[in-house]
């Protein structure tokens, strides 16, 4: 039986003080804070497992592409770039179209300004080439038909049609394109 | 004396009992207040370290749950599809700047009168924009040139900036610039031509085959006839 000595009813009364503010009421913070707490790791698990569906999603998108497109693609822009390999393909157009190619000269990658430079999505590298060609009107106008029509880009940037000793001269300045090289951004920052 | 509390018929208290009565009531109230807290406290206390650790559970099961959803993210397809969209980001690019430099010659050979010739054709790209082209045309008399100016301007392809450097040459035998070997008549006026033209105006055609440069041609390809001095179409170069 519990004493009522008024002793005892201090002590009880000074017990139940020291229960509430250094227990219970450091408790039930606590317990907030858990709540908060786990709150917000559910709601960040939530957005988490819907990235998790999306990048599943676009992924199965990605396998589902035909190995020819990806090869177009990868045909369309390369990763990397052989000027040879250009220069032979304008050599086959240029005898396609029965036109003389007398010079076919790679003349390397087109300066990028800061300005245009956007680092997280850096343009393609842009390479030029200068190529000349000589013969009837209508063969270099089949020899331009036939860069348009290529399986990558073959751009005309310049184009002068004049007469010289050989008939008609076509002067071309032309672009084409490879992914953005890290080396060139870098070259362009500093 | 004895007698005296006998004879009154007002009982008269007894004053301990009556101190005794007061301290009793005010103790109880203030013991039932305090028992009452103290027993809710005890109370309170239990649930509230049950509660604690049910959440300190959830909680540890939550973070679990996280920690697994965020093991499960691969970084690598990520970077794969990031890059692919980049690179069809790139390709959507070119070609909507692609632009075909051949519809340009064709609304120039269109566009030019039988009474002029072109000698010479200068075409320039600004930025991925408009092209400038520039025409260097020999034209007979003044009248040609109006002509060839209002011929352009209907035309829906080239846009005439403007018409310089006009030039008016005597005739003479010898030393005459010929075009594609044709006999101008004596005394002919040269001037430049400087024309935009709008890249969405001159889209690129769809090819009707693919050109493959991998492969020789093994058939000979068959090349438009070339244009002949006699009956050529003067437009032409």
């Amino acid at each position: 039986m519990i004493g009522t000595s008024f002793i005892t009813q201090i002590g009880m009364l000074i017990l139940v003080v020291g229960i509430m503010f250094f227990y219970i009421e450091p408790t039930l913070t606590n317990i907030g804070k858990l709540q908060d707490s786990t709150l917000t790791h559910s709601e960040e698990q939530k957005k988490i497992t819907a990235v998790n569906q999306r990048l599943f999603s676009l992924t199965e998108e990605i396998n589902a592409i035909p190995a020819r497109s990806m090869s177009l693609l990868g045909t369309y822009l390369p990763s990397t770039f052989n000027h040879v390999s250009v220069s032979r393909d304008l050599s086959v157009m240029a005898d396609l179209a029965g036109v003389e190619l007398t010079t076919v000269q790679y003349d390397g990658v087109a300066e990028v300004t800061l300005d245009e430079l956007n680092v997280n999505q850096p343009p393609p590298t842009e390479h030029l080439f200068s190529v000349s060609v000589a013969g009837p009107y209508f063969q270099i106008k089949q020899f331009l038909t036939y860069l348009e029509q290529n399986n990558y880009p073959l751009d005309v940037k310049e184009l002068s049609l004049t007469n010289g000793e050989m008939g008609l001269q076509a002067e071309l300045v032309i672009a084409t394109y490879s992914e953005a090289s890290s080396v060139i951004i870098e070259d362009v920052i500093q | 004396m004895p007698g005296s509390s006998n004879s009154s018929f007002i009982p008269k208290r007894n004053p301990q009992q009556q101190e005794r009565r007061d301290p009793r009531r005010q103790v109880f109230v203030g013991t039932f207040v305090i028992r009452v807290l103290f027993f809710a406290v005890l109370v309170s206390s239990v649930l509230v370290f049950f509660v604690e650790r049910q959440l300190k559970s959830a909680n540890t099961a939550e973070i679990s749950a996280l920690d697994t959803a965020i093991a499960s993210f691969n970084e690598a397809e990520m970077q794969r599809v990031i890059n692919l969209h980049h690179k069809l980001e790139q390709v959507n690019d070119r070609l909507r700047y692609s632009a075909s430099v051949v519809s340009i010659l064709t609304a120039i050979e269109n566009s030019i009168t039988d009474s002029n010739y072109l000698t010479k054709i200068a075409l320039e790209r600004i930025d991925e924009g408009s092209f400038e082209v520039e025409l260097t045309v020999r034209a007979q008399d003044f009248n040609s040139v109006l002509f060839q100016e209002k011929i352009l301007k209907e035309n829906q392809v080239l846009s005439v900036q403007e018409i310089d450097d006009l030039v008016v040459e005597p005739p003479s035998a010898e030393g005459q610039e010929e075009v594609v070997t044709i006999d101008l008549d004596p005394g002919t006026i040269t001037f430049n031509l400087l024309i935009l033209v709008d890249p969405s105006r001159i889209p690129h055609t769809l090819p009707t085959a693919a050109i493959d440069t991998s492969v020789p041609a093994t058939q000979p390809v068959s090349v438009p006839a070339t244009a002949t001095t006699s009956d050529s179409n003067n437009s032409a170069l």
